[in-house]
């Protein structure tokens, strides 16, 4: 096997981390926050978003189920004469099943409607949604860049006090 | 003539367990007729596997070969309705607390996966399991007699792989420098976003240009998008989510890659670390389930509780200390040897027939 001792390897990283602590590369609570930050991130992302295009699959099936709606026009019969017998009996409940029939596929035009318009909605607000966030980056940014600016100033002033305190200490 | 079907849940391209049920497929037609049937096929894996409804209905004498790692009711009912012997190979089932709060149907169907073991216990006259990990957790369950083989496990399956070129253009593209690799699908317990954070931490603490590249197909859109994010939020540089890829493109990356890294916190086996191990690839892994009795002495196993600070220190070591990367290459392919030595060098085949089960 190796010449190298893995568990003393381990060791000598987290002698290096609490090193490097100290040493102040690495900030303090950094672990933390990187964290923080990213279980943040999920909780935004995760909230259980309606698949769309899934959405439109339903709307395309009630689409084809409503055009495809028919009653089946055939009046074969092994009895003799049953042929006609069937005829007639269709022709009635055609009289009575059309006007359902009729009704059924406005139903089915009238839910593929309502489909199609929650499928917009719910893509809408998701466009929204993003412009809102787009938005409140940006403001976060603006602050950052203000107190970008902060800083130079308080490093300008820091750099002038020591240039004065330099040639106050030389008089 | 006795049949040797294997059944899955899902079937997919590049999945491991699919990639197993159809190495294993050969072996299993030196003594019958064997085929694959799953319950859930994605279109590529069409040609090879059929739908589990379609499974001929057997006799007592024929062997149904179930590979869990998930639970369909389904595939419950179909497998306790079955007349013919069951042999079990179990590649685990990942706790199901890792999903409760992101994906609650994917964690309904991993608690029905261990509630399924418990119910086909009784029916089981083989159970395999492909870790000791996984073995104990069966025992656990009741089962006796749990053969530990991991069965069609090749850590050098992508040795003989040419280089894709397009892969190689995206990789200095989009990369452009040396990288760490990950291989596993994109799912919160696998914690690429540790890996993230301490390949942030290299790049703006320690000004090291070490890249990050994240093979593996993004189960979670949630977390593929909370990576995404978190990539941008850090201003990473020289990182690819490059999704699932084709052997000859695993192959490609492998090669490239600087050093190998996980921080999964559950793996029944792990087989990418040691696949990274037989390319020569220094290995950085996260001690979780069967992870560190897969890698034994080969790789860098760090302790479960660490964090990005700990990945970082110890990919920046395994990149720059020559000596380190020396040793771990060495220790690597040895254990790749051992593995293979241990684990593979029968078949489900061979297993069937010693256990008096072939006819």
């Amino acid at each position: 096997m190796p010449d190298i001792d893995i568990d003393e390897i381990v060791s000598s990283f987290q002698r290096r981390i609490t090193d490097r602590r100290l040493a102040g590369d690495y900030p303090v609570g950094l672990e933390l926050q990187l964290e923080s930050e990213f279980a943040g991130m999920l909780r935004t992302i995760d909230r259980h978003e309606i698949d769309t295009d899934q959405l439109a699959k339903y709307v395309q099936s009630v689409v084809v189920a409503a055009h495809d709606m028919h009653l089946d026009d055939s009046n074969d019969s092994r009895i003799p004469g049953g042929a006609s017998a069937h005829r007639v009996v269709s022709r009635v409940v055609r009289r009575q099943t059309n006007p359902l029939a009729e009704s059924i596929r406005d139903l089915g035009i009238s839910v593929t409607d309502a489909l199609w318009e929650i499928r917009r909605l719910i893509e809408a607000q998701r466009s929204a949604d993003e412009r809102q966030l787009l938005d409140a980056v940006s403001g976060v940014l603006d602050r950052l860049a203000v107190l970008d600016h902060l800083v130079t100033i308080v490093t300008e002033l820091e750099q002038r006090m020591a240039v004065l305190e330099s040639e106050r200490s030389g008089q | 003539m006795t049949t040797y079907h294997q059944v899955l849940v899902g079937a997919a391209p590049g999945d491991a367990i699919t990639n197993m049920a159809l190495q294993t497929r050969t072996g299993l037609r030196r003594l019958g007729p064997s085929e694959i049937f799953a319950r859930f096929i994605e279109p590529a894996s069409a040609s090879q596997v059929g739908a589990l409804g379609d499974l001929p209905v057997g006799r007592p004498r024929d062997i149904l070969i179930y590979h869990s790692s998930f639970g369909d009711p389904e595939v419950t009912r179909a497998l306790l309705r079955r007349p013919e012997r069951l042999v079990l190979v179990y590649h685990n089932i990942t706790p199901a607390e890792f999903f409760t709060d992101t994906d609650p149907a994917f964690a309904a169907g991993l608690e029905w996966g261990r509630y399924e073991l418990s119910l086909l216990k009784d029916r089981v006259v083989l159970a395999i399991a492909d870790s000791r990990f996984n073995a104990d957790e069966l025992i656990r369950l009741g089962y006796t007699g749990v053969r530990i083989m991991a069965i069609g496990v090749r850590p050098r399956r992508l040795a003989d792989s040419s280089n894709d070129p397009e892969t190689e253009l995206t990789l200095d593209e989009i990369v452009g420098v040396p990288f760490v690799l990950n291989i596993s699908q994109l799912l919160p317990h696998k914690c690429q976003h540790v890996l993230l954070q301490a390949v942030h931490i290299l790049q703006s603490v320690h000004r090291v240009e070490l890249g990050l590249v994240l093979v593996g197909q993004a189960r979670s859109a949630t977390y593929e998008r909370a990576l995404n994010q978190l990539a941008r939020s850090l201003r990473l540089r020289h990182i690819w989510l490059a999704g699932r890829q084709s052997d000859s493109s695993l192959a490609t990356i492998y090669r490239r890659a600087r050093v190998f890294g996980s921080a999964s916190r559950h793996e029944g086996l792990g087989i990418p670390p040691l696949e990274a191990m037989a390319f020569g690839l220094p290995a950085v892994v996260r001690d979780a389930g069967a992870t560190a009795e897969t890698v034994g002495r080969g790789a860098l196993v760090l302790p479960a509780a660490s964090g990005p600070l700990m990945f970082a220190e110890a990919l920046l070591a395994a990149h720059e200390d020559d000596r380190l990367r020396s040793s771990l290459i060495d220790s690597g392919f040895q254990r790749v040897s051992e593995f293979s030595a241990a684990r593979s060098t029968r078949s489900l085949a061979e297993i069937i027939e010693a256990a008096g089960l072939a006819s």
